[in-house]
């Protein structure tokens, strides 16, 4: 008979199970590279916006926030110079996060940096300034040079500390946050009245300013239906995404479903990086298998590459029996394709990598 | 040595087992939309908690509200005589091409925060800056009267889905700055002019 599993015990197994580390790497990856062109954004107009002779003073911002609010700005005299090299110092971290020289670093230097910066003059600022710097925030804490990094490229193979799995909390904290942003969008939507009737897109699609990047079919906005359609559609989009990514059945349509979401709404609407970091979240989602399915499918699907070894298929990943995550292919080629200890090694099935 | 360690991951271990509930529960409340979000003194500490940390957020509205307004900025520079010597506008957003949209999109959350009355103070040192900016040996100090400006679309009530010619546009001009402020003007109590730069309908 199994035993029943308490609540608490699912959930610290759910907190201390393995993660993907690739999907670390690739929320390292892609918050780099989205740091990199925000603060570029910023560097064009930076002392406008944040020096003491910019369009706002540091004592008009400290009176209409609270105290609990703070900045390195507010504790040092923010003048041109200062700015230029506070920001300069922000993109050459998001650079080096990029790289996976010290990520975690890295992404703490990022957090300090936005939080100072969004405080400095929140004026200019709106939810995904929150969203890049809760990511910040959460990246401090994920294994993020253990794979696809010049940190882990630097090291001597020998002294490697194994791939193993490490323990989900930080991805965790990414895909609550998450949902937490679904289910509040949903929510919102669902006490608005202009929602709960089905009008709402049309309106929305009335502001010009932030709507009509993309040419629509003018008869998606001009039949009742379909704009009640679209509009409860967005709504019950938004209030199932959360459970669809949780369970594991339903994970990979919850993501593709929230990436065409977010690619609509880049593709109809001006909002700056919030739809790219929305889906690099969604990513929080994915899982070891769906790395190891991608590689299968670009090995077979790629007519450059010749089949590898029998050998090199046999190998899989060192130490503890949490993950099944196999080596990869530069890892194998480093060791000349040899393993070397007999932990290299893990019970395998042959179907596993020769499908019949 | 090993138990020393041993100990230490099961304290790592309790501290986060407590750490992401708590997470979970700042951050829950800190999301929860305004009308079901509890107030009084938890909803200050769970307030106060996420801006020491620096993971605030807020509610996720994500035009819950759709209010179709189109916002813009203008200011009259005046020299030291009162004559008026120059006049500004932000951009007019619908006209701005998608790259300028995208490079510029600070501009346009700044501007849209800057016509709401909430910030006075910022109006204020906006004015000033921009004075600061126009004034040269010919012009002497100038004075910067800044204005909010908006053209709002007046919603129908009862979800009723409007055909764009019977859509009703109400239009707004507000002073948000008044050099004059601290000087006794009540003798010239004209009322400001209103400008309308390039109020078009969409």
């Amino acid at each position: 008979m199994k035993e029943k599993r308490s609540w608490s015990a699912f959930f610290e197994a759910w907190l201390f199970d393995g993660c993907a580390l690739q999907t670390c790497a690739l929320l390292r990856v892609g918050f780099g590279l989205l740091v990199l062109v925000y603060g570029l954004v910023w560097l064009r107009d930076a002392h406008f916006w944040f020096s003491n002779q910019g369009v706002v003073s540091v004592e008009t911002m400290t009176a209409n926030q609270p105290a609990t609010m703070w900045s390195i700005f507010f504790w040092v005299e923010p003048n041109p110079g200062f700015i230029t090299i506070c920001l300069t110092i922000m993109l050459l971290n998001a650079v080096l996060l990029t790289l996976g020289c010290f990520g975690q670093l890295q992404a703490a230097f990022i957090f300090f940096w936005l939080v100072s910066f969004q405080n400095r003059n929140s004026l200019i600022g709106d939810g995904e300034d929150s969203v890049f710097r809760l990511f910040a925030f959460f990246l401090i804490w994920m294994p993020l040079d253990r794979c696809y990094s010049v940190t882990r490229l630097l090291e001597p193979v020998a002294s490697r500390i194994p791939r193993c799995s490490e323990a989900a909390w930080p991805i965790r904290l990414v895909q609550i946050q998450m949902a937490i942003i679904y289910l509040s969008a949903a929510c919102s939507k669902m006490l608005s009245p202009t929602w709960q009737d089905g009008s709402a897109v049309y309106y929305v699609y009335q502001m010009h300013d932030n709507f009509g990047r993309g040419p629509l079919p003018a008869f998606l906005m001009e039949t009742e239906w379909l704009i009640r359609l679209t509009t409860w559609g967005a709504m019950v989009v938004e209030a199932c995404l959360p459970f669809l990514l949780f369970f594991s059945r339903t994970r990979c349509a919850g993501i593709v479903l929230g990436i065409i979401l977010h690619l609509s709404m880049e593709y109809s609407m001006h909002l700056f990086l919030f739809q790219w970091i929305m889906m690099l979240g969604l990513l929080a989602f994915t899982k070891p298998e769906d790395f190891t399915w991608f590689r299968r499918w670009t090995r077979k699907h790629n007519p450059y590459q010749a089949d590898p070894l029998p050998q090199h298929r046999m190998l899989a990943l060192p130490g503890p029996k949490t993950s099944d995550e196999p080596l990869e292919m530069e890892e194998i080629e480093e060791s000349g394709g040899v393993p070397t200890s007999e932990d290299d090694f893990i019970e395998v099935e042959p179907e596993d990598f020769f499908p019949r | 040595m090993d138990q020393e360690q041993d100990k230490f991951r099961i304290w790592k271990r309790r501290a986060i087992l407590c750490a992401v509930p708590a997470f979970l529960l700042v951050s829950g409340i800190d999301a929860l939309p305004d009308p079901i979000a509890p107030k009084g003194p938890l909803r200050s500490v769970q307030i106060r908690t996420g801006q020491i940390l620096g993971i605030w957020q807020g509610p996720w509205s994500m035009y819950a509200k759709p209010s179709v307004k189109y916002l813009w900025l203008s200011a009259d520079f005046y020299d030291e005589q009162g004559i008026k010597r120059d006049t500004w506008n932000s951009p007019y957003w619908q006209e701005v091409s998608g790259v300028q949209k995208f490079v510029q999109f600070r501009h346009m959350n700044y501007y849209i925060r800057m016509c709401s009355p909430l910030h006075r103070e910022a109006a204020a040192d906006f004015a000033n800056y921009m004075a600061a900016q126009r004034e040269t040996e010919l012009t002497g100090e100038l004075k910067v009267e800044l204005f909010a400006n908006n053209l709002e679309l007046t919603l129908p009530a009862e979800g009723e889905i409007l055909d764009p010619d019977e859509f009703v546009w109400v239009t707004e001009s507000r002073q948000l700055y008044d050099p004059w402020a601290d000087v006794d003007l009540e003798a010239l109590a004209e009322p400001p002019p209103i400008t309308w730069p390039r109020a078009k309908l969409p």
